[in-house]
């Protein structure tokens, strides 16, 4: 099993020190904070390194201002984690529009739903945030 | 690896909320009139939206969508007009595509998604 968890939590904490000299980034990570203070008791948790092995196998951290990737070469799926809000999505870069490319924890497809009748309905939104973000576990939670 | 991010703007023209969705109906449904903006332009208007977060309660970020609703989109449009009023040229080209948005979502009388 790769160590994505350390590799994720190195990268962002470079980042969050980084941010210290840098105003514009430090507005955007504590907007992410902001964030997850609203929502991550909303949020299911994954297991960084368990998450990483399954959907971005042998991909390294590679920085982008206030997230860290996990992307396999070739592949489309992408592991967007946040550096300040300890919170992760799952991207399917295919996809352009963002607001349609986010899945759920299983790499499902998340923007319907499934009623107990059979019918499929499109999620609404506050529905489809809280099934495309994953609060990442802490070291001493894994 | 080279990443290509998008920032996009969409109007639902079929249904009336995206928060409720009261129409029952599968996301490949819905059309979106889309328009697209690029890196440049969204941090030019970074400041104007975080001006968005308190009256519209959002918290408007990269990698994640937000909505304008529909009764706020005049009060979207008077703060990003403000916003451009001193701006420099490369800021009032950002908040005139933002603009155009706003006020073809003001014509049709609907929300806006912002996914970034």
């Amino acid at each position: 099993m790769s160590d994505s968890k350390g590799k994720y939590s190195s990268s962002a904490a470079s980042q969050r020190a980084l941010a210290q000299l840098d105003a514009e980034l430090k507005r955007k990570l504590d907007r992410a904070s902001a964030r997850t203070a609203k929502y991550h008791s909303n949020w299911q948790t994954v297991n960084l390194n368990d998450f990483v092995d399954k959907f971005a196998l042998g991909s390294t951290a590679e920085l982008h201002g206030g997230k860290i990737y996990f992307q396999t070469p070739g592949s489309k799926l992408r592991v967007v984690c946040d550096v300040q809000g300890g919170y992760c999505r799952l991207q399917d870069t295919s996809i352009k529009n963002p607001s349609h490319s986010y899945l759920d924890i299983n790499g499902n497809n998340a923007n319907n739903e499934i009623l107990p009748s059979g019918k499929q309905i499109g999620r609404k939104k506050p529905e489809y945030n809280k099934v495309t973000h994953f609060r990442i576990l802490k070291r001493e939670e894994m | 690896m080279e990443y290509t991010h998008h920032y996009f703007l969409s109007i639902p023209l079929n249904v009336r909320d995206l928060n409720v969705l009261e129409e029952e109906i599968p996301w490949e449904d819905i059309q979106f009139e889309e328009f697209e903006i690029d890196g440049n332009d969204y941090n030019n208007l970074f400041d104007l939206f975080c001006q968005y977060d308190k009256p519209f309660d959002i918290l408007i970020d990269e990698y994640e969508e937000e909505i304008i609703p529909a009764s706020g989109v005049q009060l979207a449009i008077e703060m990003a007009e403000r916003y451009a009023a001193d701006a420099t040229p490369e800021v009032k080209a950002s908040t005139g595509k933002l603009l155009a948005v706003l006020r073809r979502a003001k014509e049709l009388g609907k929300q806006v998604l912002l996914s970034f």
